[in-house]
C-alpha cells in the first residue's frame, strides 16, 4: 500500500476539495489511515497472525470497524462520525488498489464472499515515497494559503 | 430522527456484538485462507506437483548462493532454485515459486521493497500526527464514555 503519509496527505487534499466533509477532516483523515493502523502492527510483530489480521484490511470489516468507532461518539452526530470514517476507510482502499504485487493481491474487497485478490497494478508500494515530498508541498501549501486568506478577511 | 442503529439504546451490547463480529471474521480469515505453505505441499507432493506458493509474509533473503537461495519467514527457512543476482542476505523479499514433487522450489518471481523500512517509519510519524490532531480537536468525557470535541 501507499505509506500512511500518502494517505493521509491525498485525504487532506480530498476535504479541501470536498467542502461537505471539511468539519470532519480529523475524522476523515484517521478514516483513511484505518485499515493500516488496525492491520499491520498485528502481522509486523507476528507474523503467523497474517491471516488474522488481512480480513481487517477489508470493506465488510471496515464497515464493522466504523460503526463500532462511531459509538464512541456523542449520538447526534453519530451517523455522520460512521458515514465519514467509513468513506476514509474506502477512499484508503481506493489507493491500495493501484499497487503491484507479486503473486495474487492481497486486497480482498469481496471478503467474506470471496478471497479473490483484486489490484490494478500500477506501481509497487515504496513508489509513494516519491510522490510524498510533493504531497506534502500541496498540504503546506493550501494550509498557508488558508492562514493568508482568513488573515486577510 | 436518528436511525435505531445510531441512538444510545443497548449501546454496550452493540459495542459487544460489532466487537464479536469484527473478531470472528478475523478468525474466518485465519482458519480459511488461501495460502498454500510449503509443509501443505510436502505432506502430498504429487497432489501439489506444479503448484504455485507465494512467500510475502516478512520474509527476509537468508543465504545466497550460485544457483539457489534462501529465504527466512520467522523460524521457517526455504531454499528456492533460480537467478540469485541482485539478492542481498538480510533483505526484505517478496516471492512467487513453483513447488515440485521432488520438493524442489522454483523461483518465479520476487521483489525486493528496498525502501520499506523507511515506509515504516513515515507511516509511523503519520500515525503520530493523526493522534495528536484528533486528541487536538477531541476530548473523552469520561461521565458519558464518549468523545466530544473541545
Amino acid at each position: 500500500m501507499p505509506d500512511l503519509c500518502t494517505h493521509v496527505c491525498v485525504a487532506w487534499l480530498l476535504t479541501r476539495i470536498l467542502r461537505r466533509i471539511e468539519h470532519y477532516t480529523t475524522i476523515f483523515l484517521i478514516g483513511n489511515a484505518l485499515p493500516d493502523i488496525l492491520s499491520r502492527p498485528i502481522y509486523m510483530f507476528k507474523s503467523d497472525l497474517y491471516w488474522f489480521a488481512i480480513p481487517i484490511h477489508t470493506p465488510a470489516v471496515m464497515f464493522l470497524v466504523s460503526l463500532l468507532i462511531s459509538f464512541l461518539f456523542d449520538c447526534k452526530e453519530r451517523k455522520q462520525i460512521f458515514l465519514i470514517l467509513f468513506s476514509g476507510t474506502m477512499c484508503h482502499q481506493f489507493m491500495d488498489l493501484f499497487q503491484k504485487h507479486v503473486g495474487s493481491s492481497p486486497y480482498f474487497l469481496l471478503f467474506p464472499l470471496s478471497w479473490k485478490g483484486i489490484s490494478l497494478g500500477l506501481f509497487w508500494p515504496e513508489a509513494s515515497l516519491f510522490f510524498l515530498p510533493i504531497l506534502v508541498l500541496l498540504v503546506l501549501s493550501t494550509l498557508l494559503f488558508k492562514r493568508r486568506f482568513s488573515v486577510m478577511k | 430522527m436518528l436511525p435505531v442503529v445510531f441512538s444510545n439504546s443497548y449501546r454496550t451490547s452493540k459495542i459487544f456484538i460489532l466487537l464479536s463480529v469484527i473478531f470472528m471474521l478475523c478468525i474466518c480469515g485465519y482458519l480459511n485462507n488461501p495460502e498454500i505453505r510449503y509443509e501443505e505441499c510436502l505432506s502430498n507432493p504429487e497432489y501439489f506437483d506444479g503448484t504455485i506458493i507465494e512467500i510475502k509474509r516478512e520474509s527476509k533473503v537468508g543465504e545466497v548462493k550460485n544457483h539457489y537461495f534462501q529465504v527466512i519467514q520467522g523460524r521457517e527457512k526455504l531454499i528456492i532454485f533460480g537467478e540469485t543476482n541482485c539478492l542481498v542476505p538480510g533483505d526484505d523479499i517478496r516471492v512467487t515459486a513453483r513447488f515440485h514433487k521432488d520438493g524442489k522450489l522454483e523461483l518465479l518471481d520476487y521483489y525486493i521493497p528496498k525502501l520499506r523500512k523507511f515506509k515504516i517509519y513515515v507511516s509511523f510519524l503519520a500515525t503520530c500526527l493523526l493522534i495528536f490532531l484528533f486528541l487536538l480537536r477531541y476530548r473523552f468525557d469520561w461521565e458519558n464514555k464518549i468523545f466530544v470535541k473541545k
